[in-house]
């Protein structure tokens, strides 16, 4: 990858001509954009200078405790926003959703890591953080969708429910409609990627990978493997998602515990 | 005329309703023997379906006790409990599937072990006045009161011994609710089916010939400070 043409400060200041270009527009226009724009464009240099920093230093460290502990606080900062502005929510969904990210992303990104890459030493930054990240965009997303599209079953269609309980199903077996829906809620999103990828976009990371010269078959091979991981991470975390939730709804008796959904803050 | 004990299918004793928190009935005993029907009478409000809720082991029992055949839901348990002491919902429910699928449900689930008997459900639907119905149809489309009498006749199919029934002809036009009304009449002749009723008028339970419980005495009151 020597082909790499490096982006300079100067480069980065051109581009950030562009962006005052807008902010000019805007404020003739009177369009009232200009300080989001500029907040915008300060937020991406802060934000992105200091992953890189952190980046950085967590390469150079080479020390696997320091990876697990920011795969970690990545899961956190996944599963919180996973919950961001739920219409209805449960008690402790945060940490089920901790648990269901944590999980999925674990298994699908070590998997690919270790039996597919084969990196050496397992804990290599350079591969694992940003696949994990990767991984974890997605499967928060699915576990949103899936969690809202539970939640909105098991409320508003609460004597659906309730009419399948009293007719000698089980806790289980009456959870199988909104779950079912629930799943496919959260499935849907990427697998419309895969129906279209390569057709109506290229994918962030393989254009970022072809633009910093790497062979075009090589990152359509990585992108394959990426589409494979995001699909099984996000069916894996919206699943895990969706039964751990229904189990806390329902009683051991097999009775749906309505006055635990609550209604969104 | 209180039957003699040993004859006694569904007993309540001491039984307290709760609903959202606030307990709205206490003290409450009765007992029902096969084939009798029991109507539930009171105010708007004094908690006669959250009491039909709790009888069909849909809300929790918060104290008192329920038997049935001398042995408490959890005894016979909860899921075959909800089969034998059935409720039917005021209003129809029913899933977007075929006539058919919709009565043959409960019999998909893993607690049944008989297969669904398509005599009988011929016999209930014409019973019912539904014997045009396709069996393919949706029965969506149905007016509510043919909707009703679907969910009335998937009811019967799983053969409980006592029914709920949360004003079952409400809204329902007189002809459905003619035909629910002498469908449970005649099931409690020929089946001897038990049933407590809350009906929308006095009427009711006298067509059907329940005895009725007042519900009024049973109204919960703060103890005294």
């Amino acid at each position: 990858m020597n082909a790499t043409l490096d982006v300079g400060f100067l480069d980065l200041l051109l581009a950030l001509v562009l962006i005052l270009a807008s902010g000019l527009i805007s404020f003739l226009l009177r369009l009232e954009l200009e300080k989001r724009l500029a907040l915008g464009a300060a937020r991406t240099v802060v934000q992105l200078l200091l992953v890189g920093w952190l980046l950085k230093f967590i390469f150079n460290l080479q020390s696997p405790l320091a990876v697990l502990a920011l795969l970690g606080l990545m899961v956190i900062v996944a599963s919180r926003v996973a919950l961001g502005r739920p219409s209805r929510r449960v008690r402790g969904a945060g940490w089920l959703a901790f648990l269901s990210l944590a999980a999925s992303a674990t298994l699908t990104t070590f998997s690919v890591t270790s039996l597919v890459i084969g990196v050496e030493p397992w804990y290599e930054p350079r591969y694992l953080i940003p696949l994990m990240g990767m991984v974890l965009g997605n499967s928060m997303n699915g576990i949103s969708l899936s969690l809202d599209a539970l939640l909105e079953r098991l409320s508003e269609r609460a004597d659906q429910v309730e009419l399948e309980l009293s007719l000698g199903a089980s806790a289980w077996e009456a959870a199988r409609r909104p779950l079912r829906e629930a799943l496919r809620r959260g499935m849907i999103p990427i697998l419309n990627t895969m129906m279209v990828v390569g057709i109506v976009s290229l994918p962030g990371m393989m254009t970022g990978q072809i633009l910093a010269g790497a062979d075009p078959m090589l990152a359509v091979k990585y992108q394959i493997l990426i589409m494979f991981m995001i699909a099984a991470a996000t069916s894996l975390g919206a699943m895990l998602m969706s039964l751990l939730t229904a189990r806390r709804l329902f009683s051991r008796d097999h009775r749906l515990l309505r006055e635990k959904i609550l209604r969104g803050a | 005329m209180n039957p003699p004990a040993e004859s006694s299918l569904f007993e309540v004793r001491s039984l307290a309703v709760e609903a959202g928190g606030r307990c709205l009935l206490s003290d409450l005993d009765f007992r029902i023997s096969r084939g009798e029907g029991l109507a539930l009478s009171g105010p708007s409000g004094i908690g006669k379906s959250s009491l039909l809720r709790v009888l069909a082991a849909l809300d929790p029992i918060v104290s008192g006790r329920i038997e049935l055949h001398g042995s408490s839901p959890a005894d016979h348990g909860i899921v075959r409990y909800r089969r034998r002491v059935n409720l039917l919902f005021q209003k129809p429910l029913l899933f977007e599937m075929s006539l058919r699928e919709n009565l043959a449900l409960a019999f998909g689930y893993s607690c049944c072990e008989r297969s669904f008997p398509e005599e009988r459900a011929a016999e209930l639907l014409g019973r019912l006045g539904l014997a045009d119905k396709s069996q393919d149809a949706d029965p969506r489309t149905f007016s509510v009161g043919e909707q009703q009498r679907v969910c009335l006749a998937r009811s019967l199919l799983i053969e409980p011994e006592m029914l709920l029934l949360d004003e079952p002809t409400s809204a329902l036009d007189p002809e459905s609710a003619g035909f629910v009304e002498s469908l449970i009449r005649e099931e409690r002749e020929r089946r001897n089916l038990a049933f407590i009723l809350v009906a929308h008028d006095r009427e009711q339970a006298r067509r059907l010939g329940a005895r009725t419980l007042s519900l009024k005495d049973h109204r919960h009151r703060k103890p005294a400070p």
